[in-house]
């Protein structure tokens, strides 16, 4: 299964209905597929994220954290790069039904000059997302930036951080998604509009 | 009731732009009729006036002693960030939506203004007038108040936390639902304030005025309460856990603050416990004479793991102690009562013996001295123990474990027998009948 048909499919009760045995076995699978899907003209396995997405997914179903799995590095063990980063983020936030403007804003940097490459990813995954492209590699190579990025792509270089380069981030970071969805009125990035009750006698 | 739809203060804005915010201020100095009939005509345009200084720009028309009035000024969904609104009259105005994070509106008059889901946060609105202006779902979080009014105001919905709120007025207001987490609310007036449901939670009520207020559904937990006025405040329903425990309720603020001190401090229930099982109250007239009787005393209940209080009658008052009595009564193990030279404490034994029969009195009289003759209305009262007659000192330590202390723990043990007897015969299950 692409990401993209993840994409398609924004519910996370649709996103998240393998059975866990099912996603083991996928997983192990496409762990073991990692250094055939690398793209050398582009230096990224545009499915990197893949089997991480896919333990988060059996975390949140209620299988037990596994201390080795969380300890792996993104970039050396996965080969994940900035770009793979991004894509992970999105897929987390459409499973965990996150308003995506949110978590956008929230990846964006508050200061003028910091780095912008994950936010920046982000968006063009949300823009290429409800645009409906459907192929694969069309959106991957898109996202990776070879294609409407005219700085050739520098976002896929953009290397992990050491201290977030481990899988036992992204389960903090799930939980910073679930604050993030939780936000209200005037907290919330997207919310344009509160109720509230009326009080008929006030001013009278 | 009816649900109000209210537009927020966008948050994403454009990058600053100077040469905009000069032209808006050039308009804006015309008058607010003017500037009123210019955002009619351009509706859409953003009004950014992040950082201006108005009270320098118009100060001069402020200073000469006419107030530069701009009521009714159109200001919704304008950017105020940073912006020097100080002393300007803006009675009436329309700041709804507007975005003013850091905004100066030191002694401001916006009475009667429109301020629905505007964003405040770290605003200065010290000394500002805001009497019956509209501020639901306004956000207003680590904002100063101090000083300021805001009687007859609607705050529903908004968001006051972690505020400088100090010396506030607040008659009248609404407060419903509003957000009041770590406010400081200290000498603030609240009476007659609608605060239904709001969140106290961490709040200092400290010496403020809640005098018939409604916290009907109030989030209590850590609010201080300490000198707050309560008279004919509404009660009910207040929660005092905090948000995501299991919601316990109480109906009186005070005792509210004491429940969950109580349940989540094992400390404090064991001062409790120790209190009530192991104080002895020691009532005499203890004058400077007789003082050392008195320490000896306490020196020998507390060698024997008892924590004497003493209530002293030495000083004639006027003021009555039965009060104070009542209540160390209630969490007293046994009581000591020198009749010596004490006709004072006559009141007191009595109010013992009839609210407290559980209580066992030991009395105690120097050898030679007379006892008050009412004294033998009370040996038909069980708890009230043969009176130990004693020489000197030297006599009354050497014997206070046999002749008072055992008597009294021995009363105890038989009321306490006594009651369990009691309790086996009202709710243990019938015998069942003989075939």
């Amino acid at each position: 299964m692409g990401w993209l048909d993840l994409l398609r499919r924004r519910g996370a009760r649709k996103a998240a209905t393998g059975r866990t045995d099912q996603l083991l076995q996928k997983m192990a699978e496409l762990y073991a597929q990692l250094p055939d899907n690398y793209w050398p003209e582009l230096d990224i396995v545009p499915f990197a994220h893949r089997p991480v997405f896919d333990y988060l997914r059996l975390c949140w179903s209620g299988v037990a954290l596994d201390p080795a799995f969380e300890r792996k590095s993104l970039s050396s063990d996965f080969k994940m790069k900035g770009f793979n980063l991004s894509a992970l983020f999105y897929l987390m936030a459409v499973a965990l039904e996150v308003p995506l403007d949110r978590v956008w804003a929230f990846l964006s940097p508050s200061v003028p000059g910091a780095d912008e490459s994950t936010a920046a990813m982000f968006k063009k995954i949300m823009i290429m997302a409800e645009s409906g492209m459907d192929e694969d590699r069309c959106l991957c190579g898109l996202a990776a930036g070879s294609v409407i990025d005219p700085r050739q792509g520098q976002y896929n270089r953009v290397r992990i951080l050491a201290h977030v380069d481990n899988v036992a981030f992204l389960g903090q970071f799930a939980g910073v998604l679930v604050a993030l969805r939780s936000q209200q009125l005037h907290d919330a990035i997207d919310v344009q509009f509160g109720e509230i009750l009326e009080d008929p006698g006030w001013r009278s | 009731m009816a649900i109000v739809r209210i537009k927020l203060a966008a948050k994403q804005h454009p990058p600053f732009d100077k040469g905009l915010s000069e032209r808006l201020l050039t308009i804006l100095s015309g008058g607010a009729e003017r500037w009123n009939a210019w955002r009619r005509s351009n509706p859409d345009a953003y009004i950014d006036l992040r950082g201006a200084d108005l009270f320098s720009r118009f100060g001069e028309k402020i200073t000469t002693g006419a107030s530069f009035p701009l009521p009714g000024l159109d200001l919704h969904d304008a950017n105020l960030s940073e912006a020097n609104l100080a002393r300007l009259d803006l009675t009436g105005a329309d700041l709804s939506a507007a975005f003013a994070v850091n905004t100066d509106f030191r002694s401001c008059t916006l009475n009667e203004a429109n301020l629905a889901g505007a964003y405040m946060t770290e605003a200065n609105l010290t000394l500002a007038r805001l009497n019956r202006a509209d501020l639901r779902l306004a956000c207003l979080s680590h904002s100063n108040l101090f000083m300021a009014e805001i009687n007859g105001a609607n705050l529903r919905g908004a968001d006051l936390s972690y505020s400088h709120i100090s010396r506030c007025e607040f008659v009248d207001t609404i407060l419903a639902q509003a957000n009041l987490e770590d406010a400081s609310l200290r000498e603030s007036d609240l009476s007659r304030a609608n605060l239904e449901g709001a969140n106290l939670t961490g709040a200092s009520l400290v010496e403020a005025n809640l005098a018939n207020a409604d916290l009907d559904g109030c989030r209590v937990f850590g609010t201080s309460v300490w000198k707050t006025n309560l008279d004919q405040t509404r009660q009910t329903n207040l929660i005092i856990t905090p948000e995501g425990e299991p919601e316990l309720t109480a109906d009186n603020l005070k005792v509210a603050q004491f429940i969950y001190l109580i349940l989540n401090n094992q400390e404090i229930r064991e001062v409790i416990d120790t209190i009530t099982s192991k104080v002895v109250l020691v009532l005499g007239r203890f004058t400077d004479e007789r003082k050392a009787t008195l320490d000896a005393v306490r020196e020998q209940l507390r060698h024997h793991d008892y924590i004497p209080v003493l209530f002293d009658f030495t000083r004639p008052s006027s003021k009555s102690f039965i009060g104070t009595i009542k209540t160390l009564a209630s969490m007293t193990r046994f009581v000591i009562a020198d009749l010596t030279d004490a006709r004072v404490v006559v009141q007191e034994i009595d109010t013992i013996l009839h609210g407290f029969p559980g209580v066992p009195i030991q009395p105690l009289l120097l050898y030679g001295q007379k006892p008050p003759a009412v004294i033998l209305d009370y040996t038909d009262f069980d708890t009230f123990l043969d009176i130990y007659l004693y020489k000197d000192k030297q006599e009354l330590i050497e014997n206070l474990m046999d002749q008072v202390i055992a008597p009294a723990e021995r009363k105890i043990t038989d009321v306490q027998r006594r009651r369990e007897r009691l309790r086996e015969q009202l709710f243990s299950e019938p015998a069942a009948p003989a075939p």
